[in-house]
């Protein structure tokens, strides 16, 4: 009776003392990477042709931070502490870098703050706008003035000046705070995408008004699109979130000239666009949409998942979003029914004005270096690196060794560093050459990746892979990518305030978007359309007429 | 009449049984569901044909996650971190309970450290003090960081002390006069009648350690190290679909692919739904704050 308890209590001691000690073990409790870069040496890039600066003798070590989401892999024996990246630094630029933390991507802001706060600011890391303020005026990072006009190089300064408002995005007060982070800005402007082959089969001729669009809505609903014998189908996919970039609705407002949620000029002065009249007639028109069943009876819960079902599973085809929606979610619904293909079609308007499509700068992120950091200079050169080698290169062996190989498709190796910074021209001119090229069947003058594309939109004429139909709808002819470039051209509409968060903006913004989106939800849903007078009303009793004044003072600071 | 009026009222048995067995399938059905999920192909996921049984049975999901190496060194550190937790947690709050347990005469500063501790529970230091003073004592990146600022969870404190209170002062004065000192009245009379409320707090225990995963993604400087549930937080995320841009593609495909998802979410699920079980009948003895017992 007495013997069995305390041969329970030696095993449970064992066990104790066996997890304590496996948590001991070095690898379990060091604060260190587990591998430090070992490289192989310069030699493992001779054969690549590289502009490179001096490097740095001795090396000097650069504490970083860095986001990586789940969805990042490595090749077998690499990690985020020793990959080609952190080999490529420490062997070609004498910069040793060296991530105190790593975290997924959703914590990276809170982990950020709370190691600020505890006084441990990384000498390079990659902030938002909101951060950058909020550092500047803590005098906690550098300004980057000086180090930028000695060192950034050609290429550097090109991809700056290609989006005129990178640098000025950047800037607080005059002086250059941050490395921006940039892309393509039209990327975000809506689109109408529709399902081409419901179109055809239902003799629907392409929409030119928002009455069309309307009609399209109302016969996709009532005439059994999928041919399923129920009428299961809406007219239009909207998501809980209501201004995504998939499922959105800013599109369907641009067609009403209403512009919500960004800032655009109306008489001289910066306006908020989800207070103006024309957001009126466009609630009206999506409250009786609703009212009769093209839009989803539930679409307050849905999400983008739940909106990527509908679209999987045939039950809608039409939806406003970016460019790349074929890409995800729209594929689902070519991946159950072998003929779906969705067409790209610039915003149809409700007048004989054209519908502009609005969207916002690409610049959300800047890099930036900590105030007590010895050389500051070597973010422009890590900057410097990419522009300069990597991003435009036409080179194989270049891409293959710093961007990833095609028979390793999900290893992305760009992911391991901070400074993905973007060509904003890149992908307007990429689609004309590759438009070009595929009118003449002449694919000489493409670079890789658009050679890419070239085969894969040739596969689908030629060969009849209906899997393709995403390159051909985003950029073939007449495609997304054409249509974004006629937007360009003056047909879309930016937000004119791309500065970091003014003061009562930072404070107020967030309560006001979250009534912005309540009111609409409530009106779709068929409150009375007063209720948007009494939020124009709230809006700026609480906050908003405040915030239009800060904006407009900025505007004056920063013509 | 007396026995008439002692028998439970039918329509109240009814009622009882009947919203117990609503309540049943709301807790079993969000489970059942992602048992089916993660059994079923993953366009029969996408187009939202599964509910509560795998359509195209497959078992593509599991030897995904079986061929993830993320998955099975988060789980390992998670079933670390409960088999380090668990006893140091156990043996923290007996200590603290047993001398909090005695009377005013026969421990003078009991109240000021029922105090010290219960203010605990109710302020807290916030999130910035929290990582610093871990940060500064040198956890940061090690298990130890998920497992000594929480060694003395209180409320566990105040459920064992409760229990202790129960226990009849007469044997504690019989053993006293066997010469007993506390740590053999502690080890040798108060555990062995306190099976049942170890038994609950213990399960307290390892649910909140197998649960918990904030810590894990905010104290652990490298995804390498996140327990099981801050690796399952990472894979379940959504994105804000505001700022979605092309670059984000690989991110939706992955929130896409519920299925792999499902079985992830379902062995994680495994341990607890297994230990569960045989800890739960200390229960009603177990959880007594204040009340008298029969």
């Amino acid at each position: 009776m007495k013997r069995a308890p305390r041969k329970a209590t030696c095993l449970a001691i064992c066990l104790v003392l066996v997890t304590l000690l496996a948590a001991c073990n070095p690898a379990g409790g060091t604060t260190a990477p587990p591998t430090q870069p070992s490289g192989t040496g310069r030699a493992a890039f001779d054969h690549l042709t590289l502009v490179l600066p001096a490097p740095y003798d001795p090396p000097i070590t650069v504490k970083s931070v860095i986001a990586v989401d789940a969805t990042v892999k490595f090749h077998e024996g690499e990690t985020i502490y020793d990959n080609v990246w952190t080999r490529a630094y420490a062997d070609l630029l004498g910069i040793q870098i060296d991530y105190t933390w790593v975290v997924d991507a959703s914590q990276y802001e809170q982990k950020l703050n709370a190691t600020i706060m505890s006084g441990e600011t990384p000498d390079l890391f990659h902030v938002n706008g909101q951060l950058l303020k909020l550092l500047h005026d803590s005098d906690l990072i550098a300004p980057l003035d000086s180090v930028y006009a000695a060192e950034a190089s050609e290429a550097t300064r090109d991809i700056m000046a290609q989006d005129p408002i990178a640098l000025k995005a950047a800037s607080i007060g005059g002086r250059l705070m941050g490395i921006p982070i940039t892309d393509a800005s039209i990327a975000s402007a809506p689109l109408l995408w529709i399902r081409q082959d419901w179109m055809d089969k239902m003799d629907i001729a392409p929409p030119a008004s928002m009455a069309d669009v309307l009609d399209i809505a109302e016969r996709f609903t009532a005439e059994d699109p999928n041919g399923s014998g129920v009428a299961d189908t809406i007219g239009l996919a909207v998501t809980k979130d209501l201004w995504g970039a998939i499922a959105g609705l800013q599109g369907f407002f641009n067609g009403y000239h209403a512009y919500p949620g960004i800032w655009f000029e109306k008489d001289g002065q910066l306006q908020y666009g989800s207070i103006q009249p024309e957001m009126r007639d466009a609630l009206l028109a999506l409250q009786s949409m609703y009212a009769n069943g093209q839009i989803d009876r539930e679409f307050g819960v849905k999400d983008i998942n739940k909106i990527s079902e509908t679209i999987a599973t045939s039950k809608c085809g039409m939806e406003y979003g970016v460019w790349w929606n074929p890409y995800q979610p729209l594929q689902l619904s070519q991946q159950n029914h072998p003929d779906a293909f969705w067409t790209a079609f610039p915003l149809p308007s409700v007048d004989s004005r054209p519908a502009r499509s609005q969207y916002h700068t690409a610049v959300g992120a800047f890099l930036v270096a900590s105030q007590s950091f010895a050389h500051p200079e070597a973010l422009v050169r890590m900057v410097n690196f990419w522009t300069e080698n990597i991003v435009r290169s036409e080179d194989q062996a270049i891409r293959d060794t710093f961007l990833g190989t095609l028979d390793a498709p999900d290893i992305v190796l760009y992911k391991y560093i901070i400074t993905q910074i973007w060509e904003p021209n890149s992908m307007l001119r990429g689609g004309r050459i590759l438009r070009d090229a595929l009118a003449r069947r002449d694919p000489s003058r493409l670079n890789l990746d658009e050679h890419w594309r070239y085969q894969i939109i040739l596969a689908y004429f030629d060969q009849g892979i209906k899997e393709a139909w995403v390159e051909v709808a985003t950029n073939g002819e007449g495609g997304a990518v054409s249509i974004l470039e006629w937007i360009a051209e003056g047909n879309g509409i930016m937000n004119q305030f791309y500065g970091s968060p003014t003061p009562v903006m930072g404070e107020k913004m967030a309560t006001l978007r979250t009534l912005e989106d309540e009111m609409v939800t409530k009106v779709i849903m068929g409150d009375p359309i007063e209720r948007f007078d009494q939020f124009v009303a709230d809006w700026r009793r609480l906050g908003g007429d405040e915030i239009t004044a800060e904006v407009n003072a900025w505007k004056q600071a920063n013509p | 009449m007396a026995s008439k009026m002692l028998r439970p009222a039918p329509l109240f048995n009814i009622l009882n049984q009947v919203l117990l067995a609503v309540l049943a399938i709301v807790c079993v059905f969000p489970i059942v569901h992602v048992l089916a999920l993660s059994f079923s192909t993953s366009t029969a996921a996408a187009s939202g044909r599964v509910t509560l049984w795998p359509v195209e049975f497959t078992l593509s999901s599991y030897r995904f996650v079986t061929d993830t190496p993320a998955f099975g060194r988060a789980f390992g550190i998670s079933v670390q971190r409960v088999l380090l937790g668990m006893p140091i947690n156990m043996l923290l709050t007996v200590l603290v309970a047993y001398p909090l347990a005695k009377e005013r005469r026969q421990f003078r500063a009991r109240t000021f450290f029922v105090w010290f501790f219960l203010v605990t529970i109710l302020f807290s230091g916030g999130l910035i003090p929290w990582y610093m003073v871990i940060r500064l004592t040198g956890l940061i990146d090690s298990v130890w960081a998920l497992i000594l600022p929480g060694a003395v969870p209180i409320f566990n404190v105040i459920l064992m002390i409760n229990f202790f209170r129960n226990v009849p002062p007469a044997l504690e004065e019989a053993a006293y006069m066997d010469g007993a000192g506390h740590g053999t009245l502690l080890w040798r009379i108060y555990l062995p009648l306190s099976v049942p409320v170890i038994a609950t707090v213990s399960l307290f225990v390892i649910v909140g350690h197998w649960n918990a995963w904030f810590d894990g993604l905010i104290l652990m400087n490298n995804p390498s190290r996140y327990p099981l549930q801050s690796y399952l937080q990472t894979i379940i995320i959504n994105p804000d679909p505001k700022m979605l841009t092309e670059r984000d593609l690989e991110i939706l495909k992955v929130i896409n692919n519920r299925t792999t998802r499902a079985a992830q979410i379902f062995i994680a699920m495994l341990p607890i739904l297994v230990a569960y079980p045989f800890l739960q009948r200390y229960f009603t003895t177990g959880i007594t704050l204040g009340s008298v017992k029969g």
